[in-house]
C-alpha cells in the first residue's frame, strides 16, 4: 500500500471518532508512532476508551491540526 | 507581384539558427576558461573583452554582460549572428586544440538578446561639448561612430538615404541569418543617445553636399558600397535579370515576391552576397539554383561555413565558368545563359590564380532567372563631388586617423575597403567607425 | 546607481570586497595591483615571526571537469621579515589612501608579544587589525592559529591583550574547526573585539595518489593535513556566519569569508549578516580582475532591487534562519514534471524510487511516449528529483499552502496538554 492510502485510512479513523463527538484524552508518542486515546461522548467510563495507533507522519500532523482547531474553537466559545 | 507578408510564407525567412537554450548557455559559459590576455579578445576586430562578458553570464549579471559587448561593438547583436567567428574569436579560442572552442557568437547572441528583450538602454550620452559632426550613411560604420561621438558629448546628425538606418544590416544580410529587428534595435540604442538620424535623406540629392561640409565641425563619410556592377555582357537588360542586393533588400523589408516559385535560377558570383542571394532564392521557391563562378572552389570569397550552408540548401555549383551572353526567349525574357569554361593561370594582383578562357568550350545553361552577385560597385561620382582623393572609388584615408584628403572629412567602413586589404565585414566597419570617432575627438581636443 | 560603500566596525571601504589574508596579499606589489583592479581593501598576509615554508603547498579539488571546486594548502604565515612587510604596507597605504589595509597578526599567546606587534603595525598606518586564530596546520602545532582559536578562553584573553594596545578596530578571525563557532565568537566579543571574520580554512586532506600512495599535496613523499577553502566550503561558511549573526549576545559586525567567487556569493553572505566579504581562492584561481564583475554585478543587482546602498542588504535574511523546531510542519511542496521540458533521462525516477519515496511513475502519454509523472499525494517534497534533474525547467517544486501552520515546537506544547 502506498503511504498516502495508509494515511487516508488513518485520517478516516480519526475523523470518524471526532465526528462521533469523541474526545481526545491523551496522546502518547514513542518509537512506534502516536497512540491517541479517544473517549466516547458522554461517557466517563474507563472502559469506553478507544486507542488509535497512528503510523504515518501525515496522520500524526493531521491529528495535531485537528486538536489545535478544536482548541481554538473551544477558546472562542 | 509582391505578396503581403503572410505569416506562413514569412516563416521560411525566420532566423535559421535557434537561440541557445538556458542549459546550453550555462554549460557553455562555464566551460570558458576566463583566460588572461585572451586570444579571442585579440582576434575580435572591435576587441570585445570576451572572457569578461562570458564570466558575467555565469554570474547572472546579464546587463553587465551585454554592456561589455556593446561597449566595444555597437553592432554586437548583429555581429553575434553574422561574424565569421571561425575566422575570428572562435578560431583563436585556446580550447580549439584541447577540446572544442567556446561558442562565443552564440553566447554573445544570448547576452544581447537579453538586453533586447528587457529593453535595456545600455549607454548614456556624454555631457554636450558644443561640437557637431555630420555622418553620411547610417550603416554599421556610420552608426558606430555616431554612438561613440554621442558618448563623448558631440551633437551628431546622421544622413541616411534609405527609409530605415542600419545599412546592409537592415537591408543587405538575409533575414534568416540576421532579422531586421536586430539591426533596428541597435539603431534605436544609438538614437536614444540623442543622435539625430535623418532618414530618406540622400546627401547630394535631398541635401546639398556643401551644406553638410560647411555646417559641421567634422564629417564622417560612411556610405558603404553601391549596387552590383554590370556584367557588361549582352542580354543584361532582359526581364528576369536581377541585382542580388536589391533582391535581398526586398525580402529583408518584408516583401516576399512569389514570381520565383518553380523557376530555374542562376546566380553569378561566389562571394557572400552570391550565397545569400542563392539561399534566398531557394526559400522563395526556386526549383533549382546554380551558382556560376569563373574561378574554382579554392578562390571563392565566401566562407567555408557559408559554402556548406549553401550546399545543404541544395545549391549547385558550376566552377570555372564565365557567362558570355544572356539569351532571351523571344519575349524579352531570360531563357538561357551562355557560358564558357575557364582554367586557372598564373597569380594575379589579388593573389589568386587568374582564370583564362578555354577556347571553344562554350555551353548553355537553361535559366528563367539570372541574379548578378559579382561584388558591389562604388559611389565614385559622389566621392568626386565631395572632392576626396580615391582610387577607383575607394576613398583614401590615413591608416591611423581615417582622415581623408580633406582634413575635415573622415571615412570608415566599406567606402574605404578594398585593394585586398581587410574584409568587408560589419565588425570591421564598426571598429573603423569607432576609430574615426576617437580620431575626431583627439583632433578637436588638440584644437582647444 | 547604488552605493557600494560600507562602514565595517568604523572602517569605511569603497566597496565590500576585500582580499583575505593569504598569498594574494603577500606583498605591496600584489596589494597595489589589487587596488588598481578595484578591490576595496586587503587583509595583509598574516604577520608574525617569519616562518620557513615547504614546497609544494597547494592542491585543488576538480569535480566533473571543473577545476578548483575546492582548494587546500599547507602554507604558513608570511615568510618575510616584519620590517619589509611594514615598509610595503606603509608605501601602499600612501599610494592608496582610500583603500583599506588590515594587518593580520599571529603571535604566541603572550601579552607582551601581542602588544609589541600591535604597536609596530599601527605605527605604519593600517586601518585595522585581524587576529588570525584560524590556520589549522603548522602554526597550530606551535600553539598558535587554530590551536588558540579552538579554546574560547584563549581567544578572549588574547583579544583582550590586543585591545589593551590597539587604537584601530580589532577583528577576530575565527576557525571553523570547532563544534560551535558561536562559542569562540562570543569569547571574542567578551574580549572586546570590534568585529569577527569567518571562516578560516577547514581541516582537510585533499587526496591520496593511487600510483605512489603519497598524500596530496606532498613534500618529498610526505604530507600533512591542510586548510580547505574555495567554492566547496561556501555552505559551511555561510551557515557559520548565519549562526553568529542570529546570536543576540554576539553583537559584532561580521566579515564573511569562505568560497566567495562572485557578487552573488557576496550578496548571500551580506544577506546572512556579513557587512563585508573577503576572498582568497577565487582571486588565486582567476586573478584580481574578478572584482570588476563583483562590483558591476552587485551594483546592477542593487539597482534592479531598487536599493540605494549595499548596506541595505546586511542581515536581511537572518531572521528567516530559524531553529528546525520553528519550521511549519504543515507546509507542503510537491514536485511537478513539465513534460515540455523533460528530456527523459529518468534520473528523477530512479532517485525517487531508490532513495526517496517511490512516487515518480512511468505512464504512456497521448503520443505513446513513455513519460514520467509525480504521484503527488505521496510526494514528501524533498527536492531530490529537482536537484538531480539536468533539464532546466523540467521539474518545478510547487507550493501547496496550508490554512493552518504548526511548528514542531508548537506541536510539542500542544501534545503536552494531552499528556504526550
Ligand atoms: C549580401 C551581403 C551579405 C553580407 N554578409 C555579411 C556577413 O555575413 N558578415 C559580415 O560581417 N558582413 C557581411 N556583409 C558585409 C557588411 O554588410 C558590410 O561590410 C557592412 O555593412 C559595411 O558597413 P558600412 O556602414 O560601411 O556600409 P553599409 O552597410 O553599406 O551602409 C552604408 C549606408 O550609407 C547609406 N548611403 C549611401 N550613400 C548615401 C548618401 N549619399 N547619403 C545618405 N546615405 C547614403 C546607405 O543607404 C547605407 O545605409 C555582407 C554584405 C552583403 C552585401
Ligand atoms: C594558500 C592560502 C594561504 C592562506 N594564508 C592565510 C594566512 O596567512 N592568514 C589567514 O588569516 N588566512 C589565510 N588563509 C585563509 C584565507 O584567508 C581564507 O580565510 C580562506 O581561504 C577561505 O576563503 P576562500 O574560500 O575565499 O579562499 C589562506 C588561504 C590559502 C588558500
Ligand atoms: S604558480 Fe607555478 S610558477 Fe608560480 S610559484 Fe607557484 S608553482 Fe611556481
Amino acid at each position: 500500500m502506498h503511504e498516502h492510502e495508509l494515511f487516508l485510512k488513518e485520517k478516516e479513523e480519526i475523523d470518524m471518532l471526532l465526528q462521533n463527538d469523541c474526545k481526545i484524552v491523551s496522546v502518547k508518542e514513542n518509537l512506534s508512532g502516536a497512540f491517541v486515546s479517544f473517549q466516547l461522548a458522554d461517557q466517563t467510563d474507563e472502559e469506553r476508551i478507544t486507542t488509535l495507533h497512528l503510523l504515518t507522519p501525515d496522520a500524526r500532523i493531521y491529528l495535531t491540526n485537528q486538536l489545535s482547531t478544536k482548541k481554538m474553537e473551544e477558546s472562542r466559545t | 507581384m509582391d505578396s503581403p507578408t503572410a505569416n506562413h510564407q514569412w516563416k521560411i525567412f525566420d532566423e535559421l539558427k535557434p537561440d541557445l537554450k538556458p542549459k546550453e548557455v550555462m554549460e557553455e559559459a562555464n566551460r570558458c576558461l576566463f583566460c588572461f590576455d585572451a586570444p579571442c579578445a585579440k582576434a575580435c576586430p572591435t576587441g570585445i573583452d570576451i572572457p569578461l562578458f562570458i564570466k558575467k553570464i555565469t554570474t547572472g549579471n546579464m546587463k553587465g554582460s551585454a554592456r561589455v559587448i556593446m561597449d566595444a561593438n555597437p553592432m554586437g547583436a548583429t555581429c553575434a549572428r553574422v561574424c565569421p567567428t571561425e575566422e575570428l574569436c572562435e578560431g583563436a579560442c585556446v580550447l580549439n586544440d584541447a577540446s572544442l572552442p567556446i561558442m562565443i557568437g552564440d553566447l554573445q547572441r544570448h547576452a544581447t538578446n537579453w538586453a533586447m528583450k528587457n529593453q535595456q538602454q545600455l549607454f548614456e550620452a556624454g555631457e554636450a561639448n558644443g561640437k557637431t559632426v555630420a555622418i553620411i550613411g547610417g550603416g554599421p560604420a556610420g552608426l558606430s561612430s555616431a554612438r561613440e561621438l554621442a558618448r563623448l558629448g558631440y551633437k551628431v546628425t546622421v544622413y541616411e538615404k534609405n527609409e530605415k538606418a542600419g545599412g546592409l544590416d537592415t537591408y543587405g544580410i538575409v533575414p534568416f541569418r540576421l532579422p531586421q529587428e536586430i539591426s533596428l534595435w541597435e539603431v534605436s540604442q544609438i538614437e536614444k543617445l540623442g543622435v539625430t538620424i535623418q532618414t530618406n535623406t540622400e546627401v547630394g540629392k535631398d541635401i546639398p553636399i556643401a551644406t553638410v561640409l560647411n555646417d559641421f565641425d567634422a564629417v564622417i563619410l560612411a556610405i558603404g558600397m553601391a549596387n552590383v556592377p554590370p556584367l557588361s555582357i549582352p542580354g543584361e537588360d532582359l526581364d528576369g535579370v536581377y541585382d542580388a542586393i536589391q533582391l535581398i533588400e526586398n525580402v529583408k523589408d518584408g516583401r516576399v515576391p512569389n514570381h520565383f516559385k518553380g523557376k530555374k535560377a542562376v546566380v553569378i558570383g561566389a562571394g557572400n552576397t552570391a550565397i545569400d542571394a542563392a539561399t534566398c532564392l531557394k526559400r522563395l521557391g526556386a526549383a533549382s539554383v546554380k551558382m556560376i563562378y569563373r574561378r574554382s572552389e579554392a578562390e571563392m570569397t565566401a566562407y567555408p561555413f557559408e559554402f556548406s550552408f549553401a550546399k545543404q540548401d541544395g545549391i549547385e555549383f558550376n566552377w570555372l565558368a564565365q557567362p558570355k551572353r544572356i539569351i532571351d526567349d523571344g519575349q524579352n525574357h531570360v531563357a538561357k545563359l551562355e557560358c564558357v569554361s575557364m582554367e586557372l593561370g598564373a597569380m594575379d594582383a589579388s593573389g589568386r590564380r587568374r582564370p583564362i578562357e578555354i577556347e571553344n568550350s562554350d555551353f548553355m545553361i537553361k535559366a528563367d532567372v539570372v541574379v548578378k552577385a559579382i561584388g558591389q560597385s562604388r559611389y565614385t561620382s559622389f566621392i568626386e563631388a565631395l572632392g576626396l582623393e580615391h582610387e577607383q572609388g575607394i576613398v583614401k584615408v590615413d591608416a591611423e586617423t581615417y582622415q581623408t584628403s580633406n582634413p575635415k572629412v573622415y571615412a570608415a567602413g566599406d567606402v574605404i575597403f578594398g585593394n585586398g586589404i581587410g574584409e568587408a565585414m560589419v565588425v570591421a566597419a564598426a571598429e573603423q567607425g569607432k576609430r574615426a570617432a576617437y580620431a575626431i575627438h583627439d583632433y578637436m581636443l588638440s584644437k582647444i | 546607481m547604488a552605493n557600494l560603500q560600507i562602514d565595517f566596525a568604523g572602517i569605511k571601504s569603497k566597496n565590500p570586497f576585500w582580499l583575505a589574508s593569504g598569498p594574494p596579499t603577500n606583498t605591496g606589489y600584489q596589494v597595489q595591483r589589487a587596488f588598481e583592479a578595484g578591490w576595496g581593501g586587503a587583509v595583509w598576509k598574516t604577520l608574525g615571526d617569519p616562518v620557513i615554508n615547504v614546497t609544494s603547498r597547494f592542491s585543488g579539488l576538480n569535480y566533473g571537469g571543473q577545476r578548483v571546486a575546492g582548494f587546500n594548502n599547507i602554507e604558513l604565515i608570511t615568510d618575510r621579515p616584519l620590517e619589509v612587510n611594514l615598509r610595503e604596507i606603509n608605501e601602499t597605504k600612501k599610494k592608496f589612501p582610500d583603500h583599506v589595509i588590515i594587518a593580520s597578526l599571529m603571535v604566541e599567546p603572550k601579552q607582551e608579544k601581542w602588544h609589541e606587534i600591535v604597536k609596530r603595525v599601527e605605527d605604519v598606518g593600517v586601518d585595522g587589525l585581524e587576529l588570525n586564530f584560524g590556520c589549522p596546520h603548522g602554526m597550530a602545532e606551535r600553539g598558535m592559529g587554530s590551536a588558540s582559536g579552538q579554546v574560547p578562553e584563549l581567544v578572549e584573553k588574547q583579544t583582550y591583550w590586543v585591545k589593551e594596545a590597539a587604537e584601530t578596530p580589532v577583528i577576530v578571525k575565527l576557525t571553523p574547526n570547532i563544534t560551535d563557532i558561536t562559542a569562540t565568537a562570543y569569547a571574542a566579543s567578551q574580549g572586546g573585539a570590534d568585529a569577527i571574520s569567518l571562516i578560516n580554512t577547514i581541516n582537510s586532506l585533499m587526496g591520496v595518489d593511487l600510483d605512489t600512495w603519497h598524500t596530496i599535496p606532498n613534500v618529498a613523499g610526505k604530507g600533512t593535513h591542510g586548510g580547505y577553502c574555495g567554492p566547496a566550503v561556501k555552505p559551511i561558511a555561510l551557515s557559520m556566519v548565519g549562526e553568529c549573526a542570529k546570536q543576540p549576545d554576539i553583537n559584532l559586525p561580521i566579515s564573511g569569508i569562505g568560497g566567495i567567487e562572485n557578487w552573488r556569493d557576496a550578496a548571500e553572505f551580506m544577506l546572512m549578516g556579513a557587512t563585508g566579504v573577503q576572498v582568497c581562492t577565487a582571486a588565486m584561481h582567476h586573478g584580481f580582475r574578478i572584482v570588476e564583475d563583483m562590483i558591476d554585478g552587485l551594483t546592477n543587482y542593487l539597482d534592479e532591487k531598487g536599493l540605494d546602498s549595499v548596506m541595505d542588504l546586511v542581515g536581511q535574511s537572518v531572521s528567516k534562519y530559524m531553529s528546525w523546531g520553528d519550521l511549519d510542519l504543515n507546509h507542503k511542496v510537491v514536485a511537478l514534471i513539465n513534460q515540455d521540458y523533460c528530456i527523459h533521462c529518468n534520473k528523477c525516477h530512479i532517485a525517487c524510487e531508490d532513495t526517496a519515496h517511490q512516487c515518480i511513475e512511468f505512464f504512456t502519454d497521448a503520443n505513446g511516449r513513455r513519460s514520467l509523472k509525480v504521484r503527488e499525494e505521496d510526494c514528501v517534497g524533498c527536492n531530490l528529483c529537482s536537484i538531480v534533474c539536468p533539464a532546466e525547467g523540467a521539474i518545478d517544486m510547487i507550493d501547496k499552502p496550508s490554512d493552518i501552520s504548526m511548528t514542531w515546537n508548537e506541536r510539542q506544547r500542544l501534545l503536552h496538554t494531552f499528556g504526550g
